[in-house]
């Protein structure tokens, strides 16, 4: 495999990407969509286009997409399907309206290479779509729209649901694993057209104890699985971290990884399922790391021990927060990268043993992604 | 024959100089925007959400007064009407 050479970085007030310079450093080598929030990026590795999801303030949610050697255009946006006039208005079980309107694209993923021009996207208020012609067109994911199960969705830190993570089984590019802010895991092995929730083992301390482990009432934060060992994901969830074995269907907890098991990102290595990375915040109620000392959790042995990482990170009166898009691994293993909410970009290139500053005055990072 | 204007914020996505836009009497203002929109179709995606609801952050003028958002769009344009203004409201950081 080789290493990456590009990393792209979507911020609150554009997208930058950064290549490889001298030594070790990295450079930002392109800045676009300069002062527009990017609320997700993609570069499709089968043929290089790269993709920005753009949240406009006042104007909505905007698509843009650059074909290699090309030139940035506007692309049709995923659109939610007119509500039958009679219909009553759908609620949340927070009693809030929930309207068909797409608030934002959160996570983009590309289908795989027997499936030229598909791509998944995950959204706010918490539809999957699907397009086939490489996002000229969208089709809501109309089977998970209409669950009825869907009712009991809720929003987690965003007041409607939201779709992060679509975890596709290399395996078998029809079954999907989702993640959703708050519903839990839902499964496809069909293309989308039926779906399941996962089984057993996610937990939520902060329900009441009815409904702790309800997989739909589970806040997975984000969802990472082994390329060379698709059934092995690593969770990181509101209540801590989470690992599963028969990809995605049930969950163990683990519940001690150095100085906290609360946070957004997670990331594993591509080939080993024992490694994987997490940036830790104290807790819930306090989204800042433990006593101002920035560490990134690292195991190597399945979740039994983790290791904490600190070599060239800021230990005194540091107050980075890493969302959960924000930390990533090179296909090789070897890169990684993460970002802040204070805008501070992290590289390291030996697995996370030492890290460099690659850029301290971005604006607030909401994803990191190599290519 | 009101004119309809688009602010320069969303003209630096989508290019759409002032326009003078037929209307017959008794028109509704969505009906005005959607004759303007025929100039610039990605611009509809601006102004509007997929449902056809004014987006929250956008503000709707007539002859220099406001216009209350979405209900505005499927009421007459004001009688003697002479100029839309579709502009952005002043928020965020």
């Amino acid at each position: 495999m080789t290493p990456s050479s590009k990393l792209h970085v979507a911020t609150r007030k554009g997208l930058f990407t950064l290549e490889p310079g001298r030594g070790d450093a990295w450079e930002i080598t392109g800045v676009d969509h300069l002062a527009i929030p990017v609320s997700a990026v993609l570069q499709d590795s089968r043929d290089q286009t790269l993709y920005a999801a753009l949240e406009h303030g006042h104007f909505g949610p905007k698509l843009h997409r650059r074909k290699a050697g090309g030139p940035w255009e506007e692309i049709q946006v995923p659109r939610y399907p007119e509500r039958p006039a009679d219909a009553e208005p759908e609620r949340d079980i927070m009693g809030r309206t929930i309207e068909w309107k797409l608030r934002s694209i959160w996570t983009l993923e590309p289908g795989s290479s027997d499936q030229p021009g598909r791509l998944w996207a995950g959204t706010l208020p918490g539809g999957l779509f699907r397009s086939d012609d490489h996002g000229d067109s969208w089709q809501l994911v109309e089977s998970l729209w209409h669950d009825p199960r869907r009712q009991q969705w809720m929003g987690g830190g965003s007041e409607v649901p939201a779709l992060h993570s679509i975890s596709i089984d290399p395996r078998d590019p029809k079954r999907l694993a989702l993640g959703v802010s708050c519903a839990g895991v839902w499964h496809t092995a069909d293309d989308g057209a039926s779906w399941e929730p996962h089984e057993s083992g996610m937990r939520a301390a902060y329900m009441p104890e009815e409904r702790q482990f309800d997989p739909l009432a589970q806040d997975p934060h984000r969802l990472a699985r082994c390329a060379a060992a698709p059934d092995v994901i690593w969770c990181q969830h509101h209540n801590g971290i989470f690992k599963s074995t028969d990809a995605g269907r049930n969950w163990t907890e683990i519940e001690k990884a150095g100085p906290s098991t609360f946070g957004f990102a997670v990331a594993v290595h591509p080939e080993d399922p024992d490694t994987a990375w997490f940036v830790p915040a104290d807790k819930d109620e306090r989204r800042v790391p433990v006593n101002g000392s920035l560490v990134v959790t690292r195991t190597r042995d399945g979740g039994r021990s983790f290791e904490e990482l600190r070599t060239g990170l800021p230990q005194r009166h540091a107050y980075d927060l890493v969302l959960r898009h924000a930390l990533d691994v090179s296909a090789d293993g070897r890169s990684l990268a993460f970002g802040s909410t204070t805008g501070n970009l992290w590289l390291s290139a030996d697995g996370g043993d030492h890290w460099t500053t690659a850029c301290p005055n971005l604006p607030p990072i909401h994803a990191v992604r190599f290519a | 024959m009101p004119e309809v204007r688009f602010a320069q914020a969303l003209q630096s996505h989508v290019p759409c100089p002032p326009q003078q836009v037929d209307a017959v009497p008794d028109a509704l203002l969505r009906d005005v925007l959607d004759a303007a929109f025929r100039a610039a179709p990605s611009l509809r995606g601006y102004v509007l959400d997929e449902q056809g609801d004014l987006r929250p952050h956008i503000a709707l003028f007539a002859d220099g007064r406001s216009l209350p958002g979405t209900p505005a769009l499927d009421a007459p344009l004001p009688s003697g009407c002479r100029r839309i203004d579709v502009i952005q409201a002043l928020s965020g950081g």
